[in-house]
């Protein structure tokens, strides 16, 4: 094996493969006790969780691609705006999500609101919530990102020239776009697709919140056999069949993409402006798009934070909401004196370092392992698409395998003397080498795929002007490199900041996040709990609105 | 050779990086630093709350560092207790309910106490004859109603479990599902105490027939779909505890002059929560002062307004917007823990094919 | 065939919002079966104005006629024209055969004809054999065959070609430009090839049209422009000798490299272009003088520098720093 991989591999064979197989040997044991109800039911399960990621994954990609193009290939006002607007949603908690759609198509929502009152109804016109279409809505909302950036990030560097030798050919523009464009992206959208797909394979949150409980899929299952049910056998099997499911998909991928590699010289092309009335109204038309559907649920959220709903009791259709901003100072005063109090700032504070350390801990793995995998012998071929199975853990399996595994220290002299065994799990590291592990998959593929198309001669060139190694790798690969960096350094911080995933479960309440913040306020009643959890998520995505708008500024800067 | 060097750059570059990070996270508390003060770590459900002067007291009183490991909800927590009790994570757990109760008796995570303060807890709340599992607080998940939205209409709040498959009550009632709620298993088992197994399933059908709303939990069924909170939904009655019209009158925005909610008295079910010591714990000392702290009456009277329970002690003395606002049922639901544990799974399973399929 | 009439093109400085002419006022034609060589150096406009003609680009102003219809907004794919890129852009997923069909495959000819034509082209530039090769496999010659074949295929009305031999070695560029000529002359349409290179140009071209910063600086055979350049940038560009410029004083011309006899009177005090082509012969009382600085062997001939700049090419070799006089021709352009 080259020695590059191995940091990568070591690092998921402790954090990942190791609690996962200790959760799934204990639970597997007694497999003989499941009853025949559970198999019955896991078919109807299976099939829904097959149908809405398919159906999720195709929605996202048809309403992908175009921003992708747009995003790469045209230059419009707010760009960078719109574009970190895309982002947020994927770091957003669904609790959070769940709110700002029912603020906009909720029963009392804008729009049934404004629908009420202009066509004179009582009841609300737009059923949203709880049928198929919040489900999938939700998730083009959260994954639309995924497709927007690889695939724009290759469009953006395709060769234009080929195009134009296609329509000398006498290929029309839509032929161009099947015959060439398409087939070109091909690599990255299959990265893309699959991504997504495996996102919306383990949905939960917005199964649970959105489609409500007449949906159930696979790790909704588990959560309910695992958490509500203490039936460990049954969600360890369920976890198995997703788990190989998920390696399954990622064997076709990457088998699919060794097929189609064709190296491609990446020709980065500036954006251009709209020029013709027919280009101008497409581009207007689609940034609209983009805002209807990213700016209002985003915006419903913050609107709603400092809007105080509880003086028109009674009369609630009425508009006019008045304006405070006491959901925010009431954030900064800890009213009943709890030892849960937490300070926003300190919130953001933590939810930062979290994120910071994750995408260093992630980029620092994930590079060697990409160069290790970008000329890929036998044994790497093989270990490929395990290295993306993290993306298709079911969460909540993995988090109780955590608990198992690193609840005594692994080595246990060197943490001498301490009365329980918490050691590991209670170090704060826990946490972002858990984000670790979900966001080092993607890293590794996005970084990887970068890494193929950097030509040999520019390193070669670099060694015989005199660069040592580690100047050519600093040099060449890591300047060439610095979009598709900053890109994968983006997917870990979200991934830490949104802590989806196995992280959730995890137990660090000495360094609440803001996600934890959020949490807090919303499992209590009353309208200022509700009004804080609003506020606090409006920082959270405030915050990551900055991180994301300096990170992409950084990338322009940095692009060569 | 040079490959194997910059392998090892990196993974010092990493280790560096995560060493640096710890100084950049607050530091551990000064306790570690002392070894005269010694660290009890109690396990509990995410809800958990109390006062820092309360808890400040005790760790003063007994020098020792309290350590909360927060663990989900009540489900999620009693369910890493179980499968941590080799290499238990905590000296005690905290949050186990009467729904779950026996399920934790039967894994064997606790260590029985006979803590003296038990003899001023009334003997209703020990479901636990051996007091490995020992009361701390309970509360009745019962109907929650929009006072105002009744008020509009002119229409009184419903008075009965069958009240709710009136033609008048259509559509107006959100429930969560029990099968992955705590307040919805609540519900689910006041029907079933109500009409026995399987009557719950007819008047289930009516209701489903009557146009409930199943959500998946209650912050959903409360925050988006109940009229009468900040969600403003359609609904406007929800299963919620008989506290929640206290914390909406606490938690108000602006003043109130009365609760906006009320509850439903009857056809409500009660939950009481345990404390334990967990098997193996090597601060058992501690463990059993810090549950004699639970049940005394600095920490009983804290509990009202920072969790939203009553307290199981009954010299704690009730605070006034609590006791103003806050109710009990007259006579709740309580089955016995071991046919909760027994049928739990059966129920769900008819439930969900009665109601959602 | 193909006229085009005052093309205007100008292009967007990035940052600046200036717009920095690159064509003006283009007028030329191509004739049917005739090969016209765009010849100028890089920037002056030549890819560009294929590019119009290709209808990859829309002029903003001025006339594409194509048999007497204006096509300037006709979209490209509708145009027929074919056009080989500089590095030939061809498609790196698909194989040769699908590379050279894909023209054929936008007419949507039926699959056995599509399979006979590829075969064709693919013999006329002698690839048969690499059909179902990667493209990114092949050498930049093969490359170059694919690209031209791909471009034949659909039978184009008008073939256009930008510096196609520009990524070759010499030697393989000798060999192919003989092909090439084969090759067009076989096609029989008419060319438009863009090139940089003059051996290229007079090697195919019926016609050629030298492109100088977006203008026209001269047009005609290649004998013409050979024999006449139109100014001393054409003489110079061309490498046809030594251009001078000076000022006609008392009947010579004063230049920075000496004074020289005027073959045709001038009026005194005009500023005039001489080239003198460096075939010359040693005479005594030769118009030309100068100090010898260099001799280099040329095969047949001597190249001989002399100390003002100016060289000449002589069948006998003088020493290095003994004075010469020549007789050579003088034009004034």
């Amino acid at each position: 094996m080259k020695l590059r991989l191995l940091p990568a591999v070591l690092f998921l064979g402790i954090f990942f493969f190791l609690p996962l197989g200790r959760i799934l040997a204990l639970s597997l044991a007694p497999l003989s006790q499941l009853d025949a109800a559970l198999f019955s039911r896991l078919a109807d399960v299976l099939r829904f969780t097959f149908f809405q990621a398919a159906a999720s994954s195709l929605l996202t990609v048809l309403f992908g691609l175009p921003l992708a193009f747009l995003f790469a290939r045209v230059d419009f006002p707010l760009k960078p705006f719109l574009r970190t607007l895309t982002a947020i949603p994927f770091m957003l908690p669904t609790v959070v999500v769940a709110a700002a759609f029912n603020a906009l198509l909720g029963p009392r929502g804008w729009f049934n609101l404004a629908l009420m009152s202009a066509l004179g109804l009582s009841q609300p016109p737009i059923i949203f919530l709880g049928t198929l279409g919040a489900i999938l809505a939700a998730h083009v909302f959260y994954n639309a990102t995924i497709v927007i950036r690889l695939v724009g990030n290759a469009w953006a560097n395709l060769d234009p020239r080929l195009g134009q030798a296609a329509r000398s050919l006498g290929a029309s523009p839509a032929s161009v776009f099947w015959q060439v464009t398409l087939p070109l992206l091909r690599p990255a959208l299959l990265a893309a697709t699959l991504l997504v797909f495996l996102f919306d394979f383990t949905s939960y949150g917005v199964i649970l919140l959105l489609g409500g409980p007449k949906f159930s899929t696979i790790e909704v299952e588990i959560a309910l056999q695992a958490l509500q049910m203490l039936n460990l056998p049954a969600a360890a099997l369920l976890s198995l069949i997703q788990l190989l499911c998920t390696l399954t998909f990622s064997v076709l991928y990457t088998r699919s993409l060794s097929r189609l590699a064709a190296p491609l010289k990446p020709v980065p092309q500036t954006p251009r402006r709209a020029q013709t009335r027919l280009e101008r109204l497409l581009v207007a038309s689609l940034v609209c798009v983009l805002l209807m559907f990213y700016a209002l649920p985003l915006l419903a959220l913050p609107l709603r934070s400092i809007s105080r709903l509880e003086a028109q009791r009674g009369q609630r259709t009425a508009s006019g909401p008045a304006l405070t901003l006491e959901y925010y100072t009431e954030l900064f005063i800890n009213r009943r004196g709890s030892i849960f109090y937490i300070p926003p700032a300190t919130a953001a504070r933590n939810s930062l370092a979290y994120a910071g350390l994750t995408v260093a801990c992630s980029l620092l793995l994930g590079f060697p392992a990409a160069q290790a995998l970008a000329r890929p012998g036998r044994l790497e071929k093989w270990l490929d698409p395990l290295l993306l199975l993290p993306l298709g853990a079911s969460a909540v399996t993995l988090g109780l395998g955590y608990l198992l595994t690193f609840n005594r220290p692994l080595v246990p002299f060197l943490v001498p003397g301490r009365g329980l065994a918490l050691s590991f799990l209670a170090s704060p590291l826990i946490v972002p080498l858990a984000h670790t592990t979900i966001a080092l998959p993607f890293v590794i593929r996005s970084l990887q795929a970068a890494l193929a198309t950097i030509p040999p001669r520019y390193r070669e060139a670099a060694a015989v002007l005199g660069a040592s190694p580690w100047q050519v790798w600093w040099q060449v690969d890591w300047k060439i490199l610095s979009r598709a960096l900053v890109s994968a350094g983006a997917f870990a911080f979200t991934v830490s900041l949104g802590e989806f995933g196995a992280a959730s479960l995890l137990a660090r309440p000495e360094y609440p996040t803001l996600p934890t913040a959020i949490f807090r306020f919303l499992s209590q009643p009353g309208g200022m709990n509700y009004g804080q959890a609003l506020a606090m998520a409006t920082i959270l995505m405030t915050i990551t609105g900055l991180a994301i708008g300096l990170i992409e500024k950084e990338r322009v800067a940095g692009e060569f | 050779m040079k490959r194997l060097l910059g392998t090892l750059s990196l993974l010092t570059l990493f280790l560096a990086a995560c060493a640096a990070s710890s100084q950049v996270l607050p530091s551990e508390t000064e306790a570690a630093a002392s070894p005269a003060v010694r660290t009890l770590t109690v396990m509990t459900h995410d809800s958990f709350s109390a006062s820092e002067a309360v808890i400040a007291a005790f760790e003063q009183a007994n020098q020792v560092n309290l350590v909360f490991l927060k663990s989900g909800d009540a489900g999620a927590a009693l369910n890493k207790a179980i499968l941590s009790k080799d290499a238990p994570l905590a000296d005690v757990f905290y949050g186990v309910d009467n729904t779950f109760l026996s399920r934790a008796l039967a894994a064997g995570v606790f260590e029985a106490y006979n803590a003296p303060l038990l003899a001023d807890v009334p003997i209703e709340f020990k479901l636990d004859p051996q007091n490995r599992a020992l009361p701390v607080d309970f509360g009745d998940v019962c109907l929650n109603y929009d006072k105002a939205w009744f008020d509009g209409k002119k229409m009184p709040g419903p008075a009965s479990l069958d009240d709710l498959l009136k033609p008048e009550y259509r559509g107006l009632l959100v429930v969560e599902n029990p099968a992955t709620s705590s307040p919805g298993l609540a519900f689910l088992l006041a029907t079933i105490q109500k009409y026995g197994d399987p009557g719950y399933l007819e008047y289930w059908r009516a209701l489903k027939a009557n146009d409930v709303v199943v959500v998946d939990g209650w912050e959903t069924a409360y925050y988006t779909n109940f009229s009468a909170s900040s969600g403003r939904g359609p609904q406007p009655l929800v299963v919620s505890y008989a506290t929640s019209p206290a914390a909406e009158f606490i938690f108000a925005p602006s003043p109130l002059a009365d609760a906006p909610t009320a509850s439903m008295l009857q056809g409500c079910f009660r939950q009481v929560e345990f404390v334990g010591i967990l098997k193996g714990s090597p601060n058992r000392a501690l463990a059993e002062k810090f549950i004699d702290f639970m049940l005394s009456r600095a920490f009983q009277e804290d509990m009202p307004l920072q969790m939203f329970v009553y307290p199981v002690n009954p010299q704690a003395a009730l605070p006034a917007d609590f006791a103003r606002f806050a109710r009990l049922a007259p006579n709740p639901a309580s089955l016995p823990v071991d046919e909760i544990s027994a049928n739990r799974e059966k129920w769900l399973a008819a439930w969900t094919e009665v109601v959602l399929h | 065939m193909l006229e085009l009439l005052n093309l205007t093109k100008s292009y967007n400085l990035t940052g600046t919002g200036e717009n920095q002419p690159l064509l003006r006022n283009i007028s030329l034609s191509v004739a049917p079966g005739e090969t016209v060589c765009l010849l100028g150096p890089s920037g002056s406009g030549k890819s560009t104005l294929l590019r119009l003609v290709a209808g990859l680009e829309a002029p903003e102003g001025g006339e594409i006629r194509w048999q007497g219809r204006d096509i300037a907004t006709l979209p490209a794919h509708k145009r027929q024209f074919g056009l080989m890129f500089q590095d030939y852009a061809l498609f790196p997923h698909l194989d040769v055969q699908s590379n050279v069909a894909f023209g054929l495959r936008m007419q949507a000819i039926a699959s056995s004809a599509l399979a006979v034509r590829v075969a064709e082209v693919l013999a006329l530039v002698k690839m048969s054999g690499f059909e179902h090769r990667r493209v990114t496999e092949l050498s930049g010659g093969e490359q170059q065959r694919v690209a031209l074949a791909r471009a034949l295929a659909p039978r184009p009305l008008l073939l256009m070609l930008d510096e196609p031999l520009g990524a070759l070695d010499r030697a393989l560029k000798a060999t192919l430009l003989d092909e090439l000529r084969h090759i067009l002359r076989q096609a029989g349409i008419p060319v438009m090839y863009v090139t940089h290179d003059q051996e290229e140009a007079f090697t195919l071209a019926d016609r050629i049209l030298l492109l100088r910063e977006g203008q026209i600086a001269q047009a005609g055979t290649p004998l013409e422009v050979f024999s006449h350049p139109a100014d001393g940038w054409v003489a110079s560009f061309l490498g046809l000798g030594n251009v001078l410029s000076g000022v006609v004083r008392a009947g010579a011309l004063d230049t920075p490299f000496g004074r020289f006899p005027l073959p045709k009177t001038r009026p005194e005090g005009a500023t005039v272009t001489l080239l003198i082509r460096p075939p010359a012969a040693l005479a005594s009382d030769g118009p030309l003088a100068g100090k010898v600085t260099d001799v280099l062997f040329r095969g047949e001939q001597f190249r001989v520098e002399l100390e003002n700049g100016l060289y000449f090419h002589l069948d006998h070799a003088p020493r290095v720093g003994t004075m010469i006089r020549l007789q050579a021709r003088l034009e004034v352009l």
